[in-house]
């Protein structure tokens, strides 16, 4: 047991975990929690006593209870979520790109981005639409399942010449595909990458992040994730 | 990417910080049916225990970034959050237990504090085992303050002890059991 709490200290832990303490006091103990991690230790572990002792309990709610809890939960908090993943994909990239270079003194940069649209034409009405949205511009989505083409709108996005707006579809297993980067143009139509089309469904995220010139080289988002948006079907 | 069904609890639960919903699915497959019970047991009603069970997941889903493995585990962590919001409600509804509670050691204990379960492992028999070694009227108190959320005053006033002779009394029986679990 790492036990280096003096015997008032432990006992403190206790009272928290059991809830003895006065509501009064209980705050100081709380924020003592937070600023000393011994403290913090041993107050969760008497919870786990507490726990096993008092709450070994198990019932299976019933369906309609997460069923209730999916309808809560908040549709408008993806922006934070993807940047704070996006800071995790770049330490995960960092140290891939750190390997390569240990194996292979000239690295080769292979870049798997679509070419840049042949074309730039107005959007046609398509049956799933998105409009990203996020603290810089805005970027209309349209999809036509049956084209297999994405058609792309956006604003200025305040984009300087070193870098690029790439967009990605990101379903439920959480991991990012590149559909390709938006173009220059104010408007563009693109074909999504192979495997991707059946990813753009109902629901699934779109985002775009502010990458290197050219795309993440990565194949996942190594820049901020700058709008976001929910694909829905149009009309 | 690793699948979560996979992954330990702890994990999953980062997973959940960055919005994975398959993740969150995930916790509540595995956490559900404990945090559940627990709200049933503290709560008079199920539909009260079932919109309990909302108010934890809905906080997990905000604050799971929040959990520190460095700091317990992904259980406790859990746990805490399901006590606090059935306490929320408890206190809410100013429906907070008042009942006497009788501390005469001879009286044969209707409500055993040990649950009536299998108790799955080693540490958790020797965490029973501790308890059982307390005076009976002692582990009414710990438990009384762990599902009622009764502080020390709450329990003085209940049990008609004063409030020092209270504190003093579970305070040795926390050092004992601390004792016996060390």
């Amino acid at each position: 047991m790492t036990d280096a709490l003096p015997e008032d200290s432990e006992i403190l832990a206790a009272e928290l975990a059991f809830g003895l303490i006065d509501p009064a006091d209980a705050e100081a103990a709380r924020q003592r929690l937070e600023r000393d991690p011994v403290f913090g230790a041993a107050h969760a572990r008497w919870f786990g006593y507490a726990l096993t002792l008092f709450a070994d309990g198990a019932e299976t709610p019933p369906p309609h209870v997460w069923a209730a809890i999916i309808k809560r939960l908040p549709a408008n908090d993806t922006l934070d979520r993807l940047n704070r993943r996006a800071s995790r994909w770049r330490s995960a990239a960092l140290a891939a790109s750190v390997a390569l270079v240990a194996v292979s003194a000239g690295s080769v940069w292979l870049t798997m981005q679509p070419p840049p649209p042949a074309s730039v034409r107005p959007a046609p009405p398509a049956p799933m639409i998105a409009l990203l949205q996020g603290k810089t511009g805005a970027v209309s989505v349209t999809f036509d399942p049956a084209a297999r083409a994405l058609m792309l709108g956006h604003g200025d996005l305040g984009l300087d010449r070193r870098h690029s707006a790439q967009l990605w579809v990101i379903p439920a297993d959480g991991k990012p595909r590149s559909l390709g980067l938006l173009p220059a143009a104010a408007a563009g139509r693109v074909a999504p990458p192979p495997g991707t089309a059946d990813l753009l469904a109902r629901n699934a995220v779109l985002a775009v992040s502010i990458e290197p010139l050219g795309g993440s080289p990565t194949g996942l988002p190594t820049g901020p994730v700058v709008l976001t948006g929910k694909l829905a079907v149009a009309g | 990417m690793m699948a979560v069904h996979d992954m330990a609890l702890g994990e999953v639960l980062g997973e959940v910080s960055l919005g994975n919903r398959d993740a969150f699915a995930e916790v509540y497959r595995r956490a559900s049916p404990r945090l559940f019970a627990l709200c049933l047991r503290m709560l008079d009603t199920r539909h009260e225990a079932e919109e309990c069970l909302q108010d934890v997941f809905l906080t997990v889903w905000h604050k799971a970034g929040q959990f520190d493995a460095a700091r317990g585990s992904a259980m406790a962590w859990l746990g805490t959050i399901a006590r606090n919001r059935a306490l929320d409600r408890l206190r809410r509804r100013r429906a907070v237990a008042d009942d006497p509670i009788e501390l005469d050691d001879d009286i044969a204990d209707a409500a055993p504090l040990a649950e009536a379960v299998v108790i799955a492992d080693d540490e958790a028999q020797r965490v029973h085992h501790c308890l059982g070694t307390l005076d009976p009227g002692d582990q009414r108190l710990i438990r009384t303050a762990f599902f009622d959320g009764a502080s020390y005053a709450d329990l003085a006033s209940r049990t008609a002890r004063p409030l020092g002779t209270i504190k003093s009394r579970i305070r040795r029986a926390l050092i004992r059991l601390k004792e016996c679990l060390a």
